[in-house]
């Protein structure tokens, strides 16, 4: 027990002292992230658009993906970005490996599925009156998805911050492609599992009171959005 | 004129609309009654160009641009009236005072000047009624199609509609209810079902 309180206090004084090294990682893991779920959420949310109004074939194939995609264990994606990228790999002559744009790539294929399952859900939930709506006034294309976008902004957001949420937390791509590099590489979650496993506990500590506490702020952020959500669907 | 012959409309095996012979001249102000179920609404979306898989003929229609809808409960859009009321003039060429001055025109026709700024959230049944006429009156089209219009205006919104229509001779306007309607909106009446 005396391990957690010290380490709780620690772990207190690392973070309020600004240790450099605690503050380095934490600002990584937050640039990394929303990078990832930025780009992931462009195209997320065109594609999401595109999947929710758009007859192709194969349509259902990308939508059942992307749903799947959802659940990827991040090892595999760093599996499959190590595998692209590393010097053997198709993407090797391009050098990203071990780099924090690695990490944001792998990231982005992590954000991306929940951008687009997300979008594409909530755009063909929204009221048949909102489609039908738009189509006599006479909207044009891009009038129409403003309008549905517009209409659907709350679950799109909330795409947006579980994307988030899931990029900021995770260790298996910022592990297999960033390497935890000192200073380059390393984010909040491989900087916990280093520090534990070098024995150091009240860095561990501080670095993962760091991720619960943004943690937190996301959640309470996604429990604001839902309120609001449900307050306007009544 | 519009000519409609053989119409049909099939949901799941099952005909929700059948009308043998119907002809609506330029400038008509036709009632669709019959009881619940006779396929008054659905008529009305053929006329709109929302069921695309209608068995039959409609001739004469005007291009669909030139044909507006009302829902029986009508969706308005995230946002304020003014900018629900825009919204479609937005998609049409059209120089932009001329829009202004058409947004502006509608809404003090339907009395909702002092609502332009009010999100539509904050507003009441019979005002969102309102804004719907106008956004779909603003366009200036050719055929009108209402479904249900005076469910919840007042006195004021009503003769407000009147006023509007009575301005807009040529306009063509096909209103659907199983309950009857004041003569602007049904110098003749028909009966599905």
């Amino acid at each position: 027990m005396t391990l957690f309180v010290e380490g709780f206090r620690e772990a207190l004084r690392l973070i309020a002292g600004g240790d450099p090294l605690v503050l380095d990682a934490a600002w990584r893991s937050l640039w990394i992230s929303a990078l990832a779920v930025l780009a992931a959420g462009a195209l997320g949310t065109l594609g999401g658009l595109g999947l929710a109004l758009l007859r192709f074939p194969g349509r259902g194939l990308l939508i059942a993906l992307a749903r799947a995609g959802m659940n990827a264990p991040t090892v595999l994606i760093g599996l499959l970005g190590y595998g692209l990228l590393s010097r053997r790999g198709p993407l090797g002559s391009l050098e990203l490996l071990y780099s924090p744009w690695a990490v944001v790539m792998g990231e982005f294929v992590l954000a991306l599925p929940i951008v687009l399952t997300w979008t594409q859900g909530s755009i063909r939930k929204l009221d048949h009156r909102v489609f039908e709506t738009a189509i006599t006034l006479g909207l044009r294309p891009w009038q129409r998805a403003r309008v549905y976008l517009s209409e659907a902004r709350l679950a799109i957001a909330l795409a947006f911050l579980t994307a988030f949420a899931r990029c900021f937390t995770e260790l298996g791509i910022a592990m297999m492609l960033g390497g935890n590099i000192k200073e380059r590489t390393r984010t909040l979650a491989t900087a916990t599992a280093l520090e534990t496993s070098r024995g150091d506990f009240a860095r561990g500590m501080a670095m993962s009171l760091l991720l619960l506490l943004i943690g937190l702020i996301i959640t309470l952020g996604l429990g604001w959005l839902n309120a609001r959500r449900r307050e306007e669907e009544e | 004129m519009i000519r409609v012959t053989g119409l049909r409309l099939m949901k799941a095996g099952r005909a929700i609309c059948a009308l043998e012979a119907l002809e609506i001249a330029a400038g008509e102000r036709l009632l669709v009654g019959g009881a619940n179920g006779s396929g008054k609404t659905s008529l009305l979306r053929i006329l709109a160009g929302l069921e695309p898989q209608f068995e039959g003929q409609a001739l004469g229609l005007p291009e669909r641009r030139a044909r507006v809808l009302v829902h029986q409960a009508p969706y308005l859009f995230r946002g304020d009236v003014a900018g629900n009321v825009a919204l479609g003039l937005r998609a049409r060429r059209l120089a932009r005072d001329e829009q202004e001055r058409r947004v502006e025109e509608l809404l003090r026709a339907f009395d909702l000047g002092d609502l332009a700024r009010r999100s539509v959230t904050r507003l009441s049944g019979g005002e969102r009624r309102r804004v719907a006429l106008a956004r779909a009156l603003v366009l200036d089209p050719e055929l009108l199609l209402l479904d249900e219009p005076l469910a919840d205006l007042d006195v004021a919104g009503r003769t407000a509609l009147e006023h509007v229509l009575a301005a807009r001779p040529a306009l063509t306007v096909v209103t659907a209810s199983p309950v009857a309607m004041p003569a602007f909106l049904a110098a003749r009446a028909i009966r599905l079902g």
